[in-house]
This record gives C-alpha cells, sequence and structure tokens, in this order.
C-alpha cells in the first residue's frame, strides 16, 4: 500500500521509507518456455499497409484445465510475398511446468490462408468451452471449441466472416444481456490488395506506408448471437453505423455502472468513439460529449490500443488509449456522469512522447491495489528515422507505475533490461499464466517472435484471482462487475471480453491487496444488474464464483 | 557608433542606431522608415537590411515596400552596397507575398554576388520550410548560423522551424542560444516556453511563457500571442481562473482575435459560465469561419445543453474543416 491515506497510516508513512519501484523483475523467456514462433509480415517493396499493422496474442483456456494457453496470430501470402509454405496461425497449450506445446494443427486452428490480425475467446455458445474468434483479411474465421482439443470451423454457418473486409480488434460481449456473447468485429478501412496506393518519396527507400487518411473508412460490425450457432449482424439497428471508422483497439466495459457494457473504440485518425449501451438493443454515441472523441485541442489522434480500469479506486471504469509519436498515450479519467476527464498531464503521462503504442493493459503489476500501465510500443513506418530522426521502427516498452495519488512514475528502466529492448510491438496480453499470482505479459511484435515476460521477483504484496462463471448470464461472465473489501481497501474491476491491441486477456479478475490477507467481502454485479456477494475469500488463491452459489447482498 | 555603419556619414550611423531601437521597441512603422534611412545611405552591415525587413513582418505592407523598392533601382547613383541589400530585400517582399519562385530567384542572385550573405541563406531557409522542405530548410539556417553566429533571430527562426516539426530538443537548443545571445527577446521565451510544455515541464513552461508576456508588456508591443500561449497552458494545466486576466489582456490587445475569443470561451466554458462562453465562441467563429476549434468547443457545449441541431451542424463543420487540414498537412509531409 502506497498511499491510501488515513491519518494514522500517514503517521506510519512518515517513519517508513516507501517502495521507490514496484519490486519486479521481468525477463522474457519466451524462447525458454518453448513458444517457437515467428511472426511473418511480408514485408515488401510494396508497402501494403496491412504488413505493418499486426499482429495481435491472447489467451484462451481451450482445455478448460485452469491454465491459459496461447494463442500467436501469423500474417499471411500477399501478391509480393508468396511463402514457401502456408503460415499458420499457433496455439501453444500451457504445459503447467512453465513451458508450452505447440498443438496447432491437432487444434485445427492454423487458419485459411487469410493475412491474421486479432483473436478474441470466448464461450459463445455456452457449452463450457472457449472458443475462438480470428480476425483479418479478407476473412475472418470463428473457431468452435469441440472440447476435445480441436476446433471446428463454424465461420460459414455463425455468418461472420466479414468477407472483403480488413477486420482487426474483436471482442465478445453480451450487449443485450440475453446470456449469450455477441460479437463486435472493428475493421482498419475500406481496403485491399489492389486498391494499396504509394506514399512517400520517390526513392525507394523513400517510400512508406500510407497515413490512413488516404484511404476509406470502414463500419465495425455487432453481430447479434441468434443462440442457434448462427449470428446475425445488427450494425445498423444498434446505431453503430460509422463508415468513416478506421477501427483498431476496443474496451468492452460498462462505463456509467448500468450493468450494461458500453463501447470504446480506438480510431486510427479519424474520431475515437464512446457508445453507451441504451439497454434496447441500441447504443448512443456520445463521444464528443464525454469528452473522448478528440483531444481538447480538436485532434483526431491515431488511436491505436485502449483499456479500461479503475485507477483511481472510484468505482468507476477510466480508459487509456494509446497514440503515435508526438501524440500522447491519453489516460481519461471516468467523471461518473457519461463524461470523462483528460487526466494524461495531471496524471505525470504528458511529456516528449516519442514512442507509438498499440497494445496496452492496465495491470497492477506489484499487487499493491493500484493498477499500473504498460504499452507496447513500435512504430508504423519502417524507414520513420529517416523522416523523424529522433524515431525509430522498433521501440522499448512502456511501464506506468500508478502511484496511488492519481499520478504515475515511469519505471520502465526498473522492471528488468528485456522491457527496454526495442521491438516492433503490436499485441499485448496479461496473464497469471501460472496461477501463481505474478502477472505475465505476452507481447507480439511485428515480423519477430513474441517475447513472454515474468517477473523473477517474489510478490512483495497479497493478492486473489476470482473466476466468474455466469449461468443465467453468458458463461464467462463477460460483462460482470466485481467489488471487493479487503479492510480499508475497496477496488472495482470487470470481467471484459475485449480490449487492448487485435487480442485479449485473462478473464479472470486480479485484485491486488497490498499486505491484506483477505477479502472480507466480493460483490459481483453480473450483467443485467443481479448481485451477489462472497465473504471471507483468502488472499493468494483462486476462487471460482458461481452465479447462483453467492449470498444475497444488503439492501444498498 | 555601431559596428558597420562606418562606410556611411554620422547621419547615416545615427538613423541605423535610432532604427534598431525603434525596432526593438515594437515601434515598427517609425522603424521602416528610419532603417530605410540607414540603408538608403549604404549602412555596411547587412543586418540592418535584415531588420528593416523584419519591419514588413509587422506592418505588412509588402507591396508597398516592393514599390519603393522599384524607385529606389531606378535611382542612378547607388552607395555601395545598396544593390545587394536591395535584392535581399526583394526576396523577402516576394517570399511574404508568396512568389517563392521569384523570392527565390532573387536570393540566389545576392548569394551569386556574395555567397557569404547570411541573410539570404536564412531567407532561402523561409523559402524551403513554407515549401515543406524541412531539410533544405534546416541546412540553410545553419549556413546562416555558419557565417553569422551572432544572429538571434536566426537560431530563433531554426528553433522555430525545429519545433514546427517537433524536434523539440533541438528547438529548446535553439531558442537557448537566441535567448544567450539576446537576453530581452520576448518571442524566443515564448517559444522557449512552448518547447518546455511540450516536453512535459510545466513549471519550466510557465516560467519562460510569463517572461516572454512580461518582456512583451515591457515593450509595449501589443501582440497577443504570448498571453494566448501562457493562457493556453494555464488552460490545459487547469487553471482555468487564472488565465482569465491574460485572456482579458489579449482581447483588449486585439479585439479582432478570433484565438483570443476562443481561447476565452473555452477556459469559461470550463467554468461552467456557458452563457458567457457562448458569447465568445460565437464571436470567434464570426472572426474567422475557417478556424476548426470553436466548432468543437461551442458543438459539444451545445449537445451537453441539449440543442442537438446546432450541437451536430456545428461539430459536421468542424470536422470538415479538420479533415481538410489533415489531408493539407498529410500532403504536405507524404508521410506520417
Amino acid at each position: 500500500m502506497r498511499a491510501s491515506a488515513s491519518l494514522a497510516g500517514l503517521a506510519l508513512l512518515a517513519a517508513v521509507e516507501l517502495p521507490r519501484n514496484p519490486g519486479v523483475e521481468y525477463v522474457d523467456q519466451a524462447a525458454a518456455a518453448g513458444l517457437a514462433f515467428r511472426h511473418q509480415n511480408a514485408a515488401s517493396s510494396s508497402k501494403y499497409i496491412i504488413e505493418t499493422m499486426g499482429s495481435g496474442v491472447g489467451t484462451i483456456d481451450f482445455d478448460g484445465d485452469g491454465y491459459l494457453d496461447l494463442f500467436l496470430v501469423q500474417g499471411g501470402e500477399t501478391p509480393a510475398f508468396r511463402p514457401a509454405a502456408r503460415l499458420k496461425h499457433a496455439l501453444f497449450r500451457n504445459n503447467r511446468d512453465g513451458t508450452f506445446a505447440e498443438v496447432t494443427d491437432r487444434a485445427g486452428v492454423g487458419g485459411d490462408g487469410s493475412f491474421g490480425m486479432g483473436m478474441a475467446a470466448g464461450d459463445y455458445d455456452g457449452d463450457g468451452f472457449t472458443d475462438l474468434y480470428v480476425t483479418g483479411y479478407p476473412r475472418s474465421m470463428l473457431y468452435r471449441n469441440a472440447g476435445n482439443g480441436a476446433f471446428q470451423d463454424v465461420t460459414g454457418r455463425a455468418g461472420v466472416a466479414g468477407e472483403g473486409a480488413f477486420s482487426t480488434s474483436a471482442g465478445w460481449f453480451d450487449f443485450d444481456n440475453d446470456g449469450r456473447l455477441d460479437l463486435l468485429v472493428l475493421r482498419y478501412m475500406s481496403w485491399s490488395w489492389e486498391s494499396e496506393i504509394r506514399c512517400g518519396g520517390e526513392q525507394p527507400e523513400r517510400r512508406t506506408y500510407c497515413d490512413p487518411i488516404h484511404y476509406p473508412g470502414a463500419s465495425p460490425a455487432l453481430y447479434r448471437n441468434n443462440g442457434d450457432g448462427a449470428f446475425t449482424d445488427v450494425t445498423r439497428q444498434a446505431g453503430l453505423w460509422n463508415p468513416d471508422g478506421k477501427g483498431l483497439g476496443l474496451a468492452l466495459a460498462d462505463f456509467n455502472n448500468d450493468s450494461w457494457t458500453d463501447i470504446f473504440i480506438a480510431n486510427d485518425g479519424t474520431p475515437s468513439k464512446l457508445y453507451f449501451n441504451r439497454k434496447n438493443g441500441t447504443f448512443e454515441d456520445r463521444s464528443i460529449e464525454a469528452g473522448v472523441g478528440y483531444t481538447e485541442d480538436g485532434a483526431a489522434e491515431a488511436g491505436m490500443g485502449v483499456d479500461a480500469a479503475d485507477y483511481d479506486r472510484d468505482g468507476w471504469l477510466d480508459l487509456f488509449v494509446t497514440h503515435l509519436d508526438h501524440q500522447l498515450h491519453r489516460l481519461f479519467r471516468n467523471n461518473r456522469n457519461e463524461t470523462f476527464q483528460d487526466a494524461t498531464v495531471p496524471a505525470g503521462l504528458g511529456g516528449l512522447n516519442l514512442l507509438s503504442g498499440f497494445g496496452c493493459k492496465f495491470l497492477d503489476l506489484d499487487a499493491d491495489g493500484w493498477p499500473d500501465l504498460f504499452s507496447a510500443n513500435g512504430h508504423v513506418l519502417d524507414n520513420i528515422h529517416s523522416y523523424r530522426s529522433q524515431v525509430r521502427y522498433a521501440e522499448p516498452k512502456r511501464v506506468y507505475w500508478n502511484l496511488g495519488n492519481g499520478k504515475f512514475r515511469d519505471v520502465t528502466s526498473q522492471v528488468g533490461a528485456a522491457a527496454s529492448e526495442p521491438r516492433v510491438s503490436r499485441g499485448l496480453a496479461v496473464a497469471d499464466l501460472d496461477n501463481d499470482g505474478r502477472l505475465e505479459i505476452v507481447v507480439s511484435n511485428n515480423g519477430g517472435p513474441p517475447e513472454l515476460y515474468r517477473n523473477r521477483r517474489p510478490l512483495r504484496n497479497q493478492y486473489v484471482i476470482l473466476k466468474l462463471v455466469g449461468r443465467k448470464a453468458n458463461r464467462d461472465a463477460i460483462g460482470a462487475r466485481l467489488t471487493i473489501q479487503a479492510g480499508d481497501h475497496r477496488a472495482t474491476d470487470q470481467v471484459k471480453g475485449g480490449a487492448s491491441y487485435l487480442g485479449t486477456g485473462d478473464l479472470r479478475a486480479y485484485f491486488g491487496l497490498g499486505s491484506r490477507r483477505s477479502v472480507d467481502r466480493a460483490e459481483v454485479t453480473w450483467p443485467g444488474g443481479r448481485r451477489e456477494l462472497w465473504r471471507g475469500l483468502a488472499a493468494g488463491k483462486i476462487h471460482t464464483l458461481i452465479e447462483g452459489q453467492g449470498r444475497a447482498p444488503e439492501t444498498p | 557608433m555601431l559596428a558597420g555603419a562606418s562606410a556611411a556619414g554620422p547621419q547615416s550611423a545615427r538613423d541605423c542606431e535610432q532604427g534598431e531601437a525603434l525596432f526593438r521597441r515594437g515601434a515598427y512603422q517609425e522603424a521602416q522608415e528610419t532603417l530605410w534611412s540607414c540603408v538608403a545611405s549604404g549602412a555596411a552591415d547587412k543586418r540592418f537590411a535584415h531588420l528593416l525587413a523584419q519591419t514588413y513582418r509587422e506592418t505588412k505592407n509588402f507591396q508597398e515596400g516592393i514599390q519603393r523598392l522599384d524607385r529606389m533601382v531606378s535611382q542612378t547613383a547607388k552607395p555601395a552596397g545598396l544593390a545587394q541589400d536591395l535584392i535581399f530585400l526583394r526576396g523577402y517582399l516576394y517570399y511574404r507575398l508568396g512568389d517563392f519562385a521569384a523570392s527565390t530567384a532573387a536570393l540566389t542572385y545576392t548569394l551569386e554576388a556574395d555567397s557569404r550573405d547570411w541573410r539570404a541563406h536564412e531567407l532561402l531557409a523561409f523559402n524551403f520550410s513554407t515549401r515543406n522542405l524541412r531539410e533544405e530548410a534546416v541546412e540553410k539556417f545553419r549556413a546562416a548560423l555558419a557565417l553569422a553566429p551572432e544572429q538571434p533571430e536566426v537560431h530563433y527562426q531554426l528553433a522555430r522551424l525545429y519545433y514546427s516539426v517537433f524536434r523539440i530538443p533541438e528547438s529548446l537548443a535553439a531558442v537557448g542560444k537566441a535567448l544567450e545571445l539576446e537576453p530581452g527577446y520576448g518571442e524566443a521565451y515564448t517559444l522557449q516556453g512552448l518547447c518546455h510544455e511540450q516536453l512535459g515541464e510545466p513549471g519550466r513552461a510557465a516560467e519562460s511563457l510569463e517572461r516572454g508576456v512580461a518582456l512583451t508588456r515591457q515593450i509595449r508591443r501589443r501582440d497577443e500571442w504570448p498571453l494566448l500561449s501562457y493562457a493556453a497552458l494555464l488552460i490545459r494545466q487547469g487553471s482555468f481562473q487564472t488565465s482569465l486576466p491574460l485572456l482579458g489582456q489579449a482581447l483588449e490587445w486585439n479585439p479582432q482575435s478570433a484565438r483570443a475569443h476562443y481561447w476565452m470561451g473555452r477556459a469559461l466554458c470550463r467554468l461552467n459560465r456557458n452563457d458567457e462562453a457562448r458569447t465568445y465562441l460565437e464571436r470567434a467563429l464570426a472572426l474567422d469561419d475557417r478556424d476548426p476549434l470553436p466548432y468543437l468547443e461551442l458543438g459539444a457545449m451545445l449537445l451537453k445543453g441539449g440543442e442537438r441541431v446546432r450541437g451536430q451542424s456545428l461539430l459536421a463543420r468542424f470536422e470538415a474543416l479538420r479533415k481538410q487540414r489533415a489531408a493539407e498537412r498529410v500532403e504536405l509531409f507524404d508521410a506520417r
């Protein structure tokens, strides 16, 4: 605990030296863990924009053993790049000993040759086995988990291929609270191999990937789950149709605490969108009123990744959005009235930014109860240095430690040397892969191998992990809100089926407890608003909270 | 007596000295007249023609300057050095009139006559910069500085260029050099403050911007931009109330400043003084209907207040203007 400032606590703090950093040391163990994968970006002199945008990584417990497995999305063939063998995505089973084994072929999730971009995991048919949606161009794929280690390609029957679309991030959520997971898929732009254009200088080394402003936008797509294995595109009816969209990152979360999941979309160079769920199958675009559509200075920044969490522990989810270099990675504080305040500068995140952020996550690195920030960075232009001498294609990560007083401190140089190694990073997933209470971070890199960051220092604080299982609600409990109370420590989180960039992470909720050894009460608000209470949850454990098995909470 | 004024007589030296003093005080019209006398009498120091050119930047009577030049050229007898000054001035005025080809031609001619004429290098840098040839512009500024490292104006202009292409640490270094050479350089303090703001150093930014404002007030130069730059920093920091006196003075100095109205509207809006904010924002739009920002501010305010139709209409206009500007910027950069 750094600054949960009761007066008695302040006197104690004066006498005790406070930690200067989170006390974690991350090392990259991807190779040692057996993650034998290299992203093929198909980089070519043709500069197809898709080459530089991918790809994603995410977690999925596909075999239901309680240990999260990893899925890495692969690029693909292009008119300018013909690989010797067909490229495949990769599914790595968690061996529960710190290593992984590739099971792609057995699982049948290698892809169909489309150029892969992102992934989203969720049990859309409620059968107890987590399914997988993989986005890409020119089509995306839905894999149904058969429960025997194999998946079936059900894209055609489900009607979610998005044929011809350049699909990026996707997320599962139950927008109509009917107990079935629906699917939101972002499109980057209206684009095809044939429509690619030429940008940059005349000399070959000055040719660049084009700014997205040169391309027409494309609307996201909302697919409602019919409950029979098929989905219906309800984008227009739901009020989400936006042909100007250039969607890259999404956060599916309840921003107004009404138990209905809202949508934030980070668009690249067009206004970000915040849609509030109006509980009748429609959403209302409140981006401008909410103060998140443009910057206060009227810029539509290059939105890439996004995450939502309650960083100031006031019970309302805030937003963090990554952008290009010379823009800011913005922190938006929830004003609790469907508006946000740009807290980037007051939070200490407003300095000159030379990094282009993609995947990003709030995560409690040191389990002190305050969500920290991690961003995966890498520019879009492989020759950016010739245009901006201070900027590089490969960039280090950024780690910001939440000081508990509304401010963050850049501690990148203090969390292990690996984070400072320059990479062209894109996807970022956070999970406790070995269930030991220390969070792992998986990063996918454009044109390179992934990174798997493990903290090799013992955790200096207590934690609890809560896995929710829905019964009336969707089985993954996506959209459920959790509020825990441990002594004087109160914190809130939600189960989110979409965030970061091109991937989804651990659906279990992780709470750092500082020095507290148990959670006195954990209240779950299931999608739709029904509340349940659990008491006396011991720290240092993973607790499974099943809908209907908790107590009725006290009347507020 | 001023160094370099010795080639002409004592009257010329006095004109040169007085012209520079008037310029430093912000009395640009008077400075222009006096510096013309100084230059016409054949002052040896190139910086007087350079200062004369800068008076046109402030008074903006470029066409009148061209006519005056034409008259001078038609005179048969010209003191030594004047011909080159006149060509330089022609290059400057054409640049300001947007005729970059004519400007570049004049400057090339100047440099052919004297490749060590730092003013021509600097002015070519302006030409390159305006045509978005940023690297070439940097090179030309550096060439000018190699010949005249003691010229604060050139350091300052290089700093501005660096700032415009987000090379903030380099901008800060160059503006620091300008201030080292001329500690009373108000505009340089303002730029220094903007650099610190970009670097996430609000305390240092405020210090420099405040100094820029103080110097502007000291010379009674009624330039609202230092005030607006400082007010904008305060507003971005959430100090809305503190920004109001600065904005009030900016509006007093330039009642036609659309940007001053915009910032006043924005500050008042944050203070929930919406009726007043609306008045200022409406005025900003009336003064400059091509600036996207008042459309956004007013549009968002109206939407929040329930005036959805007009709010949406203003936002649509904002988006159209924003897109247009973004497209122009990308077209110039042709890269991210």
